[in-house]
């Protein structure tokens, strides 16, 4: 492959940007003290002691990338990963969205790649300067491995503890030079999740476990559906039971000043505040609230059932992207070939439900929770009490999963408004009811595919209509995903207003495009009498010209990268899938295979699964995903998403759906709103394809392919196809 | 308020709390051991999951009342060189780690009552821990490793 992000010097401009440095190089007074002497940017401190102290300035969530941005700059500096220490940064506007940005799009390795290697390497050129200087040599001949600078012709070195203070008096260097990574010596091996020692013995502090001096707790009862107020509640009835501080209302004020994006702000609704979290949610059980009247039309599955029909005869709302003329042709066609799939609301169901605590004093509101978007939670919660983002100070702790949930400013926000109200630090927690009942969802989508088909099934136009349970912000998600461009293409959205509010899901929108593109392609294959992997490499490697870009300027994509990252990946995802297959049939294995693949960003992920049907009895035995991710940083915790996407991508295959009644959410816990558990968890190999190019994210690409590659596998052993998620009755399964 | 006397990792705890608070609440909120995680509060998920005299329960149903002269056991109270936190280490288990404090605790039980389980038993005795983050197979494969050392 081609090395093409290896660019070998960079220059630097104006440095202090690149740097996010606090100059001059001395170091704040209090690090002084710890003997901080070595302070070149915001994210690293080096002391006498030979440690390098390593800021982390995303959201850690299970996904390891608190080890993984450590790495990557241990790497580029020459550090010793044993003398790494490596903490959660609280969130501060001056580390800027470059540094501090949101965590999410599996982007956090992706987009730290570069200003960590500027940081590290500016870091590393100064401690060489400082280590020539003290040895009387030239920097072109020394280097920085393992924490130390080697000159190289007399092997005379010197620990980076002892160049600290040197190297803070050190000329910021104009340029800098990159490691080639076959001198990488951390990246690329499997060290051990930071955080594994703290968690095995509990100590791991999650929003969860915050607790503040004079704090109370809050549980509150949200409105059922999202725009309900309250009308009025029995306070004094609660308030006397044993335990119980207060019960308050709180009400979303979000609406009146921001119009446009309310649905993922907190619900209106009634805090009840007690001594600790059991009394508080006990209480609630008892708080008997009316609420106004709904707004919005009714909510039921039969409706929705209806609007969705409706909706097939509808104009569309927006045209995602259109080459050729493919509305003529499909005037003119005489044969058509066109299927629909369905993927339904659904919750995140994370571990930890969330969780806030909020200290809201005259000059200052602190805050212990959670957060994938500091930015965005902070502003968005500033509107609600009138301040700016630099009032808060966010201690911004690792959660028990998130998987987009914690994108969203609502359980933050409800947190500062209660300790404003109260005066004193308020605990928010959420139970497992609230964050499966009241919480925000996956879009319901249907993905219609519809092709025009010539001489020999060549395919003269491709048309996808995608239904959409969106608002039209959430359109943003609605990007093409394509990589089939072998002909004249028409993706257009149709918006099918629900009432629920919808959130970003673990691969987001690539879950239902995967389930629809992905069955549909393997449909077509079989209709035509071909094999469905030579079909889709037939596909892949005869495209047309890409237009650099087209479409909704909001929809516009990166063609280029497309063309030249993502169909190179597929095409070698799928090779390789066909040579596991053909050894898997040279074997003898006696199940029945399924493929599909799919890109996430720029990474693509290709799966192959084993499974035997037996009296309608499914059984997934062995789940093979192959990854083009460019370059992994760590194959250990790399492999351990990939693990962990699949088993999230069975549960949204085999359980996962919400239903509505009269508007409100239908499920309420696990036992209604199923997740995989161990007894159903397949054998899982993961095989990454050697790739240097830049990192591409690791966290979600691994979910879009396993539902077509079952259903795929499915249709293969019995010839019936099912389009609709969850599949019913895995243990006897309802095949129409 | 009532008072209790518990015995919680081989030291005497005294705790103030309603007579229905659960557990999971008191060791939480009232005696700062927040290893014993929340996670649906009606024993659907495990993540709860203490030891009362050897046996696993979901700390999120048990009331306190109750568990007044038991052995209690919590994650705080198993040694960190215990073979199924080694083992969990070794294969690196845990990604947001939330579950695993509850998964280590009824992997610990079980390796109690049996040495060797088999692949069936230990999916019989894991089954009520949920872990979102799909460490499944990397928890079976710990379990099995934990118990060839504890053979050993
Ligand atoms: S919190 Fe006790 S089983 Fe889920
Ligand atoms: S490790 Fe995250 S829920 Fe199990």
């Amino acid at each position: 492959m081609k090395r093409r992000f290896f660019i070998q010097s960079v220059s630097l401009g104006s440095s202090g940007f690149v740097l996010g440095a606090n100059l001059p190089f001395l170091g704040s007074n209090d690090s002084l003290e710890k003997k901080m002497v070595f302070e070149p940017n915001l994210l690293m401190s080096l002391g006498e002691d030979g440690i390098v102290r390593f800021k982390y300035t995303r959201h850690e969530m299970g996904q390891g990338s608190f080890t993984g941005l450590a790495m990557i700059f241990a790497e580029e500096l020459g550090a010793d990963w044993n003398k790494m220490e490596v903490s959660q940064a609280d969130y501060d506007e001056k580390y800027g969205n470059r540094l501090y940005g949101n965590t999410g799009g599996s982007g956090t390795v992706r987009r730290m790649w570069e200003p960590l290697r500027e940081l590290a390497a500016t870091a590393r050129t100064m401690l060489i300067s400082a280590a020539a200087e003290k040895m009387n040599v030239s920097t072109k001949e020394c280097f920085a491995d393992k924490g130390m600078v080697i000159h190289k012709p007399s092997k005379r070195s010197i620990p980076f503890g002892e160049l600290a203070s040197l190297a803070s008096h050190q000329e910021v260097p104009k340029t800098i030079t990159f490691k080639d990574v076959s001198d990488y010596n951390i990246i690329g091996t499997p060290k051990k999740n930071l955080n594994q020692d703290k968690i095995l013995e509990g100590k791991l502090q999650y929003s969860m476990d915050v607790a503040v001096d004079n704090m109370v707790y809050a549980c509150i009862v949200r409105a059922p559906i999202m725009g309900l107020d309250v009308n009025s509640f029995n306070a004094d009835e609660i308030k006397n039971l044993e335990g119980v501080v207060d019960v308050v209302q709180v009400s979303n004020r979000l609406k009146e000043v921001d119009e446009s994006d309310t649905k993922t702000s907190m619900r209106n609704g009634v805090a009840v505040i007690a001594k600790d979290t059991w009394t508080a949610f006990e209480a609630a059980k008892n708080l008997k609230v009316e609420w106004t009247d709904s707004p919005l039309e009714n909510g039921n599955m039969e409706s929705i059932e209806n609007d969705l029909s409706m909706a097939k005869g509808n104009s569309a709302t927006y045209t995602i992207f259109e080459t050729g003329n493919v509305v003529d042709e499909f005037k003119n066609t005489t044969r058509t070939f066109s299927r629909t799939y369905r993927n339904p609301f659904q919750a995140h169901a994370l571990m930890e439900p969330m969780c806030a605590t909020a200290d809201y004093k005259e000059d200052r509101c602190e805050i212990w929770s959670s957060t994938q978007h500091p930015n965005r939670i902070l502003q968005r919660t500033g509107i609600v009490i009138d301040k700016p983002i630099s009032f808060f100070l966010l201690h911004n702790l690792p959660c028990g999963g998130s998987f987009g949930r914690r994108f969203y400013d609502d359980f933050i926000t409800e947190a500062v408004v209660l300790s404003k109200m109260l005066k004193r630090p308020v605990k928010v927690v959420w139970n497992r009811k609230d964050e499966i009942a009241t919480s925000g969802y996956h879009a319901l989508q249907e993905e219609e595919h519809t092709v025009s088909l010539g001489e020999k099934g060549k395919i003269l136009a491709w048309r996808l209509r995608e239904y959409m349970s969106a608002q039209t912000e959430e359109l943003q998600w609605a990007f093409p995903f394509q990589i089939y461009y072998n002909t004249q293409r028409l993706q257009e959205v149709v918006q099918v207003p629900f009432r629920l509010p919808i959130m970003a899901w673990r691969s987001v929108q690539a879950h239902p495009h995967a389930l629809g593109l992905e069955s549909f392609v393997d449909e077509l294959a079989k209709y035509l009498g071909k094999d469905p992997l030579d079909y889709r490499l037939e596909l892949l490697e005869n495209q047309i010209e890409i237009p650099k870009s087209f479409g909704e300027k909001r929809f516009e994509v990166n063609f280029n990268s497309v063309k030249e990252i993502l169909v190179p990946r597929a095409i070698r995802v799928f090779k390789e899938l066909n040579r596991l297959k053909n050894q898997y049939v040279a074997s003898n294995g006696e199940n029945t295979l399924g493929f599909a693949g799919h890109s996430f960003g720029p990474t693509f992920a290709g799966q192959m699964a084993e499974i035997s049907l037996e009296n309608n009895k499914l059984q997934v035995h062995k789940i093979t995903c192959v990854v083009d991710c460019g370059l992994v940083i760590n194959p250990q915790l790399a492999a351990n998403q990939i693990e962990g996407s699949i088993i999230w991508g069975l549960s949204a295959l085999y359980y996962n759906n919400i239903t509505l009644k009269e508007g409100k959410v239908e499920q309420q816990n696990f036992h209604d709103y199923k997740v995989l558990r161990i007894d159903k968890s397949p054998e899982i190999e993961v095989i990454f394809l050697k790739n240097e190019d830049a990192p591409s994210g690791i966290g979600e690409p691994g979910v879009p392919p396993v539902a077509p590659a079952i259903l795929n596998a499915i249709c293969k052993a019995t010839g019936k196809r099912i389009r609709k998620l969850p599949i019913i009755g895995i243990d006897n399964l309802e095949l129409a | 308020m009532p008072r209790f006397t518990l015995n919680i990792n081989d030291r005497e705890y005294t705790v103030e709390a309603p007579e229905k608070m659960p557990i999971l609440w008191a060791l939480r909120d009232k005696l700062n051991l927040t290893g014993s995680k929340f996670g649906c509060g009606i024993g659907q998920c495990g993540a709860c999951t203490i030891h009362a005299d050897g046996t696993p329960i979901r700390g999120c149903c048990v009331p306190i009342k109750a568990l007044e002269g038991k052995v209690l056991r919590t994650i705080e109270g198993i040694s960190v060189e215990h073979p199924v936190k080694e083992s969990w280490r070794k294969l690196d288990v845990a990604q947001c780690g939330y579950c695993q404090t509850g998964q280590i605790m009824s992997a610990v039980a079980l390796l109690d009552r049996k040495p060797e389980p088999t692949e069936e038993e230990i999916n019989r005795a894991m089954k009520g821990n949920i872990c979102r983050c799909g460490t499944y197979n990397r928890i079976k494969n710990a379990i099995m490793e934990a118990s060839k050392n504890r053979i050993a």
